[in-house]
């Protein structure tokens, strides 16, 4: 298992760097530079001033050499400074960080706990009330546009109710209150935001598991775990389940940079100031560093999910588990 | 004595078109520690009949009507909780297909101890070594390996030894051995045949040993019933049924096996 281990991990590295090569050259792509907003916008800046501020942002140097000293830099775990407010990039990706962390991974245990719950329920119950209705529910998920359910919802909790904070993740008195105002507080303003980061993902895991049991449970072997006696409930949870399960780890496992990534939209909608904003902001901005940080950082944790799904499908799945010798 | 006593038996399809009886007023009985063999051509009902016994019909398959009598007592009757304390300890059933019938992702010593735990009142530990008994009953190899092992990691003979092994943990009455050998090769075949005929001996158990192969009914079985498309149409002793058989489908039957020998 080490051994594989330490393969798996000498692929990804080159692998990485060819994500971080692909990415650095492509938002170079993009028209306009960094210092555009400084100069090109404002015309009492001469053409002098225009190329020393490039120079200092080591914009005057071809994008190939950028790179390398980038790449440089990164290897040492050193991002940068942000061109548009020269803090480090490490600094401003860790204030954005928690918030979304937070709000992806309450969403993610809101998604496991009530989307494969779902989807077996209604593979064994095919055809019953609860099946039609969770189909219902999905399909409504997958195609009501997040941002429009997140207005509806505001209007109706937030304006008509008045029950929870209609935008941010803290009151403007925050500093004020207890500790568990405090708690109670931030909770009540991620009700909404992760509600809706949970929503779309949902039905998707919830179908995802309902067609992968139904198509476990016409298997032979489960009517050879029938033919035992055991129960019904043995039969479903253990011999189905744990054979339905094995796809879903694998979208489990793609999901993991989706933590860190964040959602522009509802980001904006909620106002959070999360991932999904400081990128948008960066990209707007031609931020070269911020973006590179993000994109690092994110291409680190795809291939980190990738990893994870691999040992978990082996943990689950001996038909894949490496044995000794291989 | 009859352990079991099949009477005008009927199971029902839904489709789309409507009903479709899969199995039509068959009835035939099993004297107590004989081998009862069904014999026809793939579709012919022979598996639903075999499935009707455990009650382990596919969705959307029910019992139309008739009576199942085992050891006197009505199984079309009896709820899922009764069935289910009958599955696997009074009748047990051997499948086709010993690559689909085991579990993949359980280890072979988890799935046997489980047939026992499901009707056994014991520890673990023992019904572990319950199972590794059994392994070692249905000659499987280095049966303490295998124990650990998963189904992927085994070949198909060695995989119809543990269904067997599966089946035979609590001692059943009744084994219902559906095609056991028709997934296999030729030269395992006949070493499970081998092997189901020791345990015929030694076991004193009944069986209902389904087959299209004449051959094999010919080696196992006391007593034959003929099926074709859902009816019965011709029962009676071995050599009653291979000597002189009455019915025209029996004859045709009889008629391919003897063209292959």
């Amino acid at each position: 298992m080490l051994t594989y281990l330490a393969k798996r991990l000498a692929g990804l590295v080159p692998v990485f760097f060819g994500i971080t090569l692909i990415s650095f050259f492509v938002i170079h792509l993009a028209p306009g530079k960094p210092t555009d907003i400084q100069t090109s916008l404002n015309p009492k800046v001469s053409y002098e001033a225009r190329a020393r501020l490039e120079k200092l942002y080591g914009l005057d140097k071809p994008v190939y050499i950028r790179y390398i000293d980038w790449l440089r830099r990164v290897v040492v775990f050193d991002f940068g400074r942000s061109y548009v407010d020269d803090r480090p990039v490490s600094e401003k990706i860790a204030e954005r960080i928690p918030i979304t962390l937070l709000i992806n991974i309450l969403s993610m245990v809101l998604i496991l706990f009530i989307g494969i719950p779902m989807g077996v329920l209604s593979a064994v119950r095919r055809g019953s009330f609860l099946d039609k209705s969770t189909t219902v529910i999905a399909f409504t998920g997958f195609s009501v546009p997040e941002f429009w359910l997140a207005l509806l919802l505001m209007s109706l909790f937030s304006i008509t109710l008045g029950w929870l904070p209609i935008s941010g993740i803290k009151s403007l008195d925050f500093e004020y209150y207890s500790l568990g105002a405090k708690i109670l507080d931030v909770a009540r303003h991620l009700i909404l935001p992760v509600a809706i980061a949970a929503f779309g993902s949902l039905a998707g895991i919830s179908r995802y598991m309902r067609s992968a049991m139904v198509g476990v449970i016409h298997q032979d072997y489960i009517r050879t775990a029938r033919a035992k006696g055991l129960k019904g409930s043995q039969v479903i949870y253990k011999h189905a389940l744990k054979n339905a399960i094995l796809p879903v780890i694998t979208i489990l496992g793609l999901s993991v940079p989706g933590l860190i990534g964040g959602s522009v939209i509802f980001e904006s909608i909620f106002a959070i100031p999360g991932m999904g904003r400081l990128f948008y902001e960066s990209v707007m901005a031609r931020d070269y560093p911020t973006i590179m940080g993000i994109l690092t950082i994110g291409a680190f944790l795809t291939l980190l999910g990738n990893l994870l799904a691999d040992i978990a499908y082996s943990y689950a799945d001996p038909r894949i588990r490496v044995t000794e010798g291989e | 004595m009859k352990i079991l006593q099949v009477n005008d038996l009927k199971v029902c399809f839904e489709t789309g078109t409507g009903p479709v009886r899969v199995v039509d007023g068959v009835g035939f009985e099993i004297e107590k520690n004989k081998c009862f063999g069904l014999v026809g051509e793939s579709g012919s009902g022979k598996t639903m009949t075999a499935l009707s016994v455990l009650k382990l019909i596919p969705e959307g398959g029910s019992i139309g009507s008739g009576s199942i009598l085992f050891n006197g007592t009505d199984l079309v009757r009896c709820d899922e909780k009764i069935m289910r304390s009958l599955r696997g300890s009074k009748i047990s059933i051997v499948f086709q297909d010993p690559s689909s019938a085991l579990n993949p992702v359980f280890t072979i010593g988890y799935q046997v101890a489980e047939a026992i735990l499901a009707h056994r009142n014991i520890g673990k530990a023992r019904a572990g070594e319950i199972a590794l008994e059994y392994l070692k009953k249905v000659h499987i190899p280095d049966p303490v390996k295998i124990f650990h092992d998963y189904p992927h990691q085994l070949s198909g003979g060695t995989k119809q030894r543990i269904g067997i092994a599966m089946a035979l943990v609590n001692s059943p009455e009744l084994l219902i051995l559906d095609e056991p050998t028709t997934a296999l090769d030729v030269t395992i075949q006949a070493r499970i045949l081998d092997l189901l005929e020791e345990i015929k001996e030694k076991e004193k158990l009944s069986m209902l040993f389904i087959s299209h192969d004449f051959g094999i009914i010919a080696r196992m079985c006391d007593e034959v019933g003929v099926m074709c498309k859902g009816k019965m149409v011709e029962r009676g002793t071995k050599d009653a049924i291979i000597r002189s058989p009455k019915n025209d489908y029996t004859i045709s039957l009889l008629g391919s096996v003897k063209a292959f020998a």
